[in-house]
């Protein structure tokens, strides 16, 4: 039997299709989200303010200090931020085996936050704050893989479990630091960095955590069909021809990289690493080849909607991660029951 | 003259903290084309024998050659370009549909950064139609049958495009129909296909019907034999340690062997 050219025809044109909408999504989002806040813009205004400034040179000041210095990098940073946390998620997920894996319940975020605070109490710059964050997030999740496994085998149950408790670990660090850092003056400063804000982002800020996200990303995007076979059992994969435990090191220091710098830059912000993947696949399917596409545009899409209202739902900014789990709980939940436990 | 595909030479395992041997002294010659059946009762460690033939699990002594060659100076791909293995088909957790799981077949064929082209996919359709699983190509694996499951795993196998094929238990847990459709496929791989085929199994039936050569596991033991001279009455009696009579019957114009356990009497 051959395969039908119309067959296949058919299912390219729907890929595309699907591309085009996962690229302009985000995109649409930051035009729309660009303009909110104090200074409201329409996006009628954007365009002519770009268009005068492209065109004619004439850049209004006053939009170019808004728009351009300090909501553009804040948009970019939420998305990439989103985007390096759910493809993780998904990428932990797969490797795993774990349909609960994610940033947060591996314990990842908590030892990359505790690097990173640690860093930033000895006041150091945002290369030592990254690495540090890496290196203690990467302790995190070996820390977690270790104490899960029983006699050789890791199952859901003890990885949750012990990524509870590497967690508690770590944030209890964190809190240690915390102490520390009340007497100099610098709590507010890492309070309000741990809960989550995209405010302090500039340009140079991006300039030194994009690197990291962005080679974690494209070598996860490579890689994307290699996690079909990784969420299968260590047996049936290594039968396959793949050499599992290389390939889970690789895929989890992508993934700590990104996490890394996510946290470095915007702080803890939970639940979209969990969430984000399991939405992608209700929409896609379980194929890696669509599910880390998807949550690249999904993922950045949720956390600039949710740092545009951040920003202008009240006069004080909100921490994210107290958005994310308000909404991240129920929709969770709703989740896990209309999949009826399907698991991955 | 068939090839020798897989050898064993007097290979022993031992559980680590463990003082005997789970089994030594095992020694078989697998040519390509032909069917062996592991024969055993639950517990035996059918499953861990298959594991240490194929390098999953060290042997303790002795080794296992792939076309004449030692199967620890082979590197992991080009072992799993010639062996594919089918695992027991539990109920999976992850919702790929079935042209996805078998596509994933061919990942000992491609590097890490390879994504399945057109020559795959087309194998792959292929391999369904082979199989007559064509009309699953779009379900999820969570939402078939445990026979259509094991099919999948077994296209999933034969899309590595091995010489030779390790079944664990491929029609435990299987209705009539879809242990006949089972057993079927595999004589008709190796027949048509000349694969070499190691299947663990708990009827010695199925045994005797299919397989060539016999592996019975059993104290600790191995012992290897033509199907026909091993699985007689007075062995599978001591082997399943219940009295067993093996009868031939001749239905419908052929001779077939039944095997009736004789527990009660």
């Amino acid at each position: 039997m051959s395969v039908m050219p119309e067959e296949i025809k058919k299912s390219g044109i729907r890929r595309f299709g699907r591309s085009v909408f996962l690229i302009l999504l985000p995109l649409l989002l930051a035009i729309v989200c660009w303009g909110f806040g104090r200074l409201h813009v329409s996006v009628a205004a954007i365009f002519r303010f770009l268009n005068d400034g492209i065109r004619a040179g004439q850049w209004d000041q006053r939009l170019f200090s808004v728009l351009i210095n300090l909501r553009l990098p804040r948009i970019i940073l939420a998305l990439a931020c989103g985007a390096a946390l759910s493809v993780s998620g998904a990428t932990f997920q797969s490797v795993f085996a774990n349909p609960l894996a994610s940033p947060d319940t591996l314990a990842v975020a908590a030892g990359a936050g505790f690097g990173a605070a640690l860093a930033l109490y000895n006041r150091q710059n945002m290369i030592g704050v990254q690495l540090s964050a890496m290196g203690f997030g990467f302790i995190a999740v070996c820390l977690t893989y270790v104490v899960s496994r029983i006699k050789g085998r890791v199952t859901t149950i003890m990885i949750v479990l012990s990524g509870m408790v590497v967690a508690a670990l770590f944030q209890a660090g964190i809190s240690l630091i915390m102490t520390l850092a009340e007497s100099e003056a610098m709590l507010p400063a890492i309070t309000f960095w741990l809960m989550g804000s995209l405010a302090s982002a500039r340009f140079n800020t991006l300039l030194y955590g994009m690197p990291l996200i962005i080679i974690g990303m494209t070598l996860i995007f490579a890689m994307r069909w290699r996690l079909n076979v990784m969420a299968l059992s260590d047996d049936e994969a290594r039968t396959l021809g793949v050499n599992v435990q290389r390939m889970r090191l690789v895929f989890s220091l992508a993934a700590t990289m990104m996490i890394a710098a996510a946290v470095s830059m915007a702080g803890q912000i939970g639940w979209v690493g969990l969430l984000i993947p399991h939405i992608c696949r209700m929409c896609f399917g379980s194929d890696h080849r669509d599910v880390i596409p998807a949550s690249i545009s999904f993922g950045g899409s949720f956390l600039l909607l949710i740092d545009s209202f951040a920003r202008t739902a009240s006069a004080a900014e909100i921490p994210l991660s107290i958005i994310t789990a308000i909404l991240g709980a129920p929709l969770f939940i709703f989740l896990l029951h209309s999949s009826k436990g399907d698991g991955l | 003259m068939s090839e020798t595909a897989l050898e064993v030479r007097n290979a022993a395992f031992r559980w680590p903290k463990v003082r005997e041997d789970q089994f030594s002294g095992v020694s078989f010659r697998l040519r390509t084309g032909e069917i062996c059946a592991v024969l055993g009762p639950n517990g035996t460690g059918k499953t861990t024998f298959l594991r240490c033939l194929m390098g999953l699990l060290p042997w303790r002594e002795g080794e296992t050659l792939l076309f004449g060659e030692p199967l620890k100076k082979k590197s992991d791909r080009e072992i799993w370009r010639r062996i594919a293995y089918v695992p027991q088909a539990r109920s999976q957790q992850i919702a790929y549909t079935v042209e996805q799981m078998i596509l994933l077949g061919r990942s000992a064929h491609l590097g890490p950064f390879a994504q399945p082209r057109g020559a795959d996919i087309r194998l792959a359709r292929e391999t369904m139609a082979l199989l007559g699983i064509g009309h699953l190509k779009d379900r999820l694996c969570t939402r078939i049958s445990g026979g259509e499951l094991q099919m999948v795993l077994i296209a999933r196998a034969l899309c590595a495009q091995p010489a030779i094929m390790i079944l664990d238990e491929p029609e435990s847990n299987l209705d009539y129909k879809n242990q006949q459709t089972i057993l079927k496929t595999l004589n008709r791989l190796a027949k048509e296909s000349a694969i070499s085929i190691i299947f663990n199994t708990h009827y010695p039936e199925h045994a005797l019907r299919l397989a060539d050569q016999t592996i019975l596991i059993h104290d600790r033991r191995a012992t290897v034999g033509k199907s026909a001279d091993l699985l007689n009455d007075a062995n599978l009696s001591r082997l399943f340690a219940i009295p067993i009579a093996v009868r031939e019957l001749e239905v419908e114009k052929k001779k077939r062997s039944v095997v009736i356990p004789l527990g009660d009497d």
